[in-house]
């Protein structure tokens, strides 16, 4: 009553006018996801911390079973894992943690101890959590579970993974080529075969580099996808197959260097010459003109690489007087097979330019 | 009379009000964008080996451009942390804009430079070089000093073009602080798209405060002052917010000049860098996008939320009312400069989307508000106002205007939660309430005063003086 006599809600509601009401009832509704932000920021806070302190003391955990499961020779290993198992792998984050770290672990490890951890990977169970990861429809959680696989080297049928080597994302894709990859007794790159989807740059340098670090066969014969579909396909292979100096597939990268792509074409040149294949320049100075100024520049540097002053004239004449990069790098060529020449051709450049010649 | 002027003001009541919301609508779509673009990225980069990325024969080499001005006091040690860059393959640029100071000589000193007959053409026509400078020293034998006449950044960044070697250029302010992974990350959208990549931009942090040590970030601080703090805020706005959003659509219009890596063909077809505008950075993005559209070739810009540069930004008002005057500037020039794509359907998003918002919440925004400010004073004056409903009205705005930046502040901390100390939440809450009274009528005027600059014809950056940046090590030799 007391409150009523000093403050008539109501009755001070109803005479207020209709943007005044409207405007208190913005400031409210502002306020209100002001402080929910707020204290969603303080959640965040006090839970990435908690978090983070939990991760900690698991890491710490982990470390200390990890080192005595490894290298310690009293440890009774199947009580201490089933130990471990009802203790420290009941949530989901104690579950990540020690995925995370196993996989750390393993990074660092070969030989027996790698295949000692494969193994305790599997009698904590945690395969099955990952396979429970691999289907739970959402990318990330396909992505991530299908790189603990590669990583850990955990075979699944070939079914499971085969299905995202062609998913519409990008990460699920190339997870799934290196797990093909990583776990290839024999023919690596098999999974070339099944791939409709174009392999991005970023694809192929982590295929390289899991073919160069992690596969242990023979490397593959990269001419087999040379006839690919795929123009991203064939640019691979042809640059593997100079980075793995396959001399005997040089005759099969010739008809390339006439390829209508550019980039098909930039790639072939550019790898035979990194094979030494000094018969590549009477095949490619003579057309120099009528490729692209890509093309061009890459039959310069082949020319740097392979040729010598006589044949690097061949190209002078067919280079336009007002296609500067050209000429810059035609000249810097030059100056650097005649050395002694430097200056003049440098001058001589400067008194063109200066005259618009 | 009276009932005409009621009119009026009811009509120009409404105007402001109708304007108002649809820019609150504009936050609201950006801010739900933007958090769906950070969590993808987030999940996206889950598994990145960087060893894998630096043994790469694969990765294009980059050209780091930094044109230098009169920063005699650190250039040493900036050059230096370039000098560290985690990458397989870059060569650094430093051009030298013609500085009064003595920066040439003291980069000539430390890394043992000198001049070298280089050949090189002005696709982009700038002002004279002086000299090129190698180093003798083969651990500096990346670094390229071009020293040239004075003609502002866009010129300085043109010569730099011009000289370079490689076909990816990275276009950075020389006193920014990278992290270590920064062009790993950087040219990734270049690597990973199935479109041609013609540029990516990152997102810049405001490196005031924060503990330097040889060029290198070591503990990130809140600054210490009001206006820098403030700018913590905007920038957590203006980049995990307003950026991400349109990166999500991919229709990002502006690669903050601090810190941009491009197609170097395509920045000369495009025209290089525009030396009569102070707003370069945004006007070669729209200039080149304009072209990829107006050829028809399918393109992408692509971004990068990780914080991976820190720059200095301005700690006095008079600097920063100098900043925000020259961003008006820019903006509204560029605006000029390609009006031709306002509503213009053939740009599709971009015309229909892009421009239209930038000319109508960027540029505009300062304008209406100021206009909405002195309409209020005539009313006052005319004894219109109705006290009761101004207050409830500006209280709307002021917690709007909270509102948005804590949300800012939510997704910082969602994200990548730089600022770990407790108590720098609640000083940037604090910094939150007291921004749209004290800070952001700062801001305003000087983005008027940007327009009245401009229409009279004022073309210069002014002096955008600098505090420095915290270097214990430095400050003990001292």
């Amino acid at each position: 009553m007391f409150y009523m006599y000093f403050f008539d809600f109501d009755s001070f509601w109803s005479e207020l006018l209709w943007i005044m009401k409207f405007n208190i009832l913005l400031s409210l509704f502002f306020t209100i996801f002001a402080i929910g932000f707020f204290i969603a920021i303080i959640w965040i806070r006090i839970y990435k911390n908690l978090r983070n302190e939990k991760k900690k003391e698991q890491h710490e955990l982990l470390i200390e079973f990890l080192n005595s499961f490894l290298f310690d020779e009293d440890f009774e290993k199947e009580k201490e894992i089933r130990k471990f198992k009802e203790e420290h792998l009941r949530s989901s984050l104690e579950i990540k943690v020690t995925i995370k770290e196993i996989l750390h672990f393993h990074e660092n490890l070969k030989g027996e101890s790698a295949r000692e951890l494969e193994a305790l990977f599997s009698k904590l169970g945690l395969v099955e959590y990952i396979l429970l990861d691999l289907k739970r429809g959402s990318w990330y959680t396909t992505a991530r579970a299908i790189n603990a696989l590669s990583e850990l080297c955990i075979v699944v049928p070939d079914h499971q993974i085969e299905i995202y080597l062609n998913d519409p994302r990008n990460e699920v894709r190339q997870q799934s080529q290196l797990y093909s990859l990583k776990l290839a007794n024999e023919n690596p790159l098999q999974f070339l075969n099944k791939t409709v989807r174009p392999l991005t740059t970023w694809q192929q340098i982590y295929i390289e580099n899991a073919l160069k670090n992690f596969y242990k066969g023979p490397p593959p014969d990269f001419s087999q996808w040379l006839d690919h579909e795929l123009l991203s396909v064939v640019e691979f292979s042809i640059r593997m197959i100079a980075r793995y100096n396959q001399f005997e597939h040089i005759q099969k990268l010739l008809p390339f260097i006439k390829h209508q792509s550019d980039i098909i074409r930039w790639e072939a040149i550019n790898s035979l010459s990194s094979l030494e294949y000094t018969e590549l320049l009477e095949l490619i100075i003579p057309d120099f003109k009528k490729n692209s100024r890509l093309i061009k520049l890459e039959i310069l540097e082949a020319v740097n690489k392979l040729g010598s002053h006589e044949e690097l004239k061949r190209i002078g004449d067919q280079i336009n007087t007002t296609d500067w990069e050209l000429r810059i790098k035609y000249l810097n060529i030059e100056q650097g097979f005649l050395p002694d020449k430097k200056e003049r051709i440098y001058s001589q450049f400067m008194l063109e330019k200066q005259f618009g010649i | 009379m009276g009932s005409i002027l009621n009119h009026f003001t009811e009509i120009a009541s409404w105007l402001f009000l109708i304007y108002g919301s649809i820019i609150c609508s504009g936050y609201l779509f950006t801010a739900i964008y933007s958090l769906i673009e950070i969590r993808d990225y987030k999940r996206r980069n889950n598994f990145e080996d960087d060893i894998a990325l630096l043994q790469s024969l694969n990765l294009p080499a980059i050209s780091i451009l930094a044109p230098a001005f009169n920063e005699g006091l650190n250039i040493v040690e900036n050059v230096r942390s370039l000098l560290t860059i985690n990458y397989p393959s870059f060569e650094i640029v430093i051009i030298n804009d013609g500085s009064s100071d003595n920066s040439l000589e003291l980069l000539i000193k430390e890394y043992d430079l000198e001049p070298k007959n280089i050949l090189y053409h002005n696709f982009i026509e700038t002002k004279e070089i002086k000299n090129i400078y190698k180093s003798t020293n083969k651990a500096f034998k990346n670094l390229t000093v071009v020293d040239k006449k004075n003609g502002g950044k866009a010129d300085a960044l043109n010569t730099g073009i011009n000289i370079c070697q490689h076909n990816v250029i990275c276009c950075i302010d020389v006193d920014c602080i990278l992290e270590n992974d920064a062009m790993l990350k950087l040219i990734k959208p270049f690597l990973n798209n199935g479109n041609k990549v013609i540029a990516s931009g990152g997102v810049i942090r405001v490196a005031n405060s924060c503990v330097i040590e040889d060029g290198r970030l070591i503990e990130v601080k809140l600054p210490d002052t009001f206006v820098a703090r403030v700018q913590v805020l905007e920038y957590f706005r203006a980049f995990l917010m307003g950026r991400m959003a349109w990166s999500r659509v991919d229709r990002l219009l502006l690669i903050s000049g601090a810190f941009g890596m491009f197609d170097k063909q395509i920045v000369i077809e495009a025209g290089g860098y525009n030396t009569n505008t102070v707003g370069e950075d945004m006007e070669l993005l729209v200039r080149m996008r304009r072209m990829m559209q107006e050829r028809g070739v399918p393109y992408t810009v692509g971004f990068v939320p990780d914080p991976l540069c820190w720059t200095e930004v301005p700690q006095t008002w008079e600097v920063l009312q100098r900043q925000r005057n020259r961003w008006t500037r820019g903006t509204a020039e560029t605006l000029w400069i390609h009006r031709k794509m306002m509503f213009n359907p053939k740009y599709k998003i971009l015309g229909m989307l892009s421009t239209p918002f930038w000319f109508f919440f960027e540029w505009l925004a300062p304008l209406i508000e100021f206009t909405g400010i002195l309409f209020f004073i005539v009313l006052l004056f005319m004894n219109q106002i109705s006290l009761p409903v101004f207050l409830t009205f500006f209280f709307a705005v002021y917690t709007f205007a909270f509102l948005f930046s804590v949300t800012a502040l939510f997704f910082e901390e969602y994200s990548f939660q730089q600022y770990k100390k407790p108590s720098y939440i609640f000083k940037l809450i604090g910094t939150a309430l007291l921004e749209p009274i004290i800070y952001h009528p700062v801001v305003m005027w000087s983005a008027v005063m940007g327009n009245f600059d401009l229409l009279r014809g004022k073309n210069s950056w002014g002096v955008m003086s600098r505090a420095g940046l915290s270097n214990p090590v430095k400050e003990k030799k001292k």
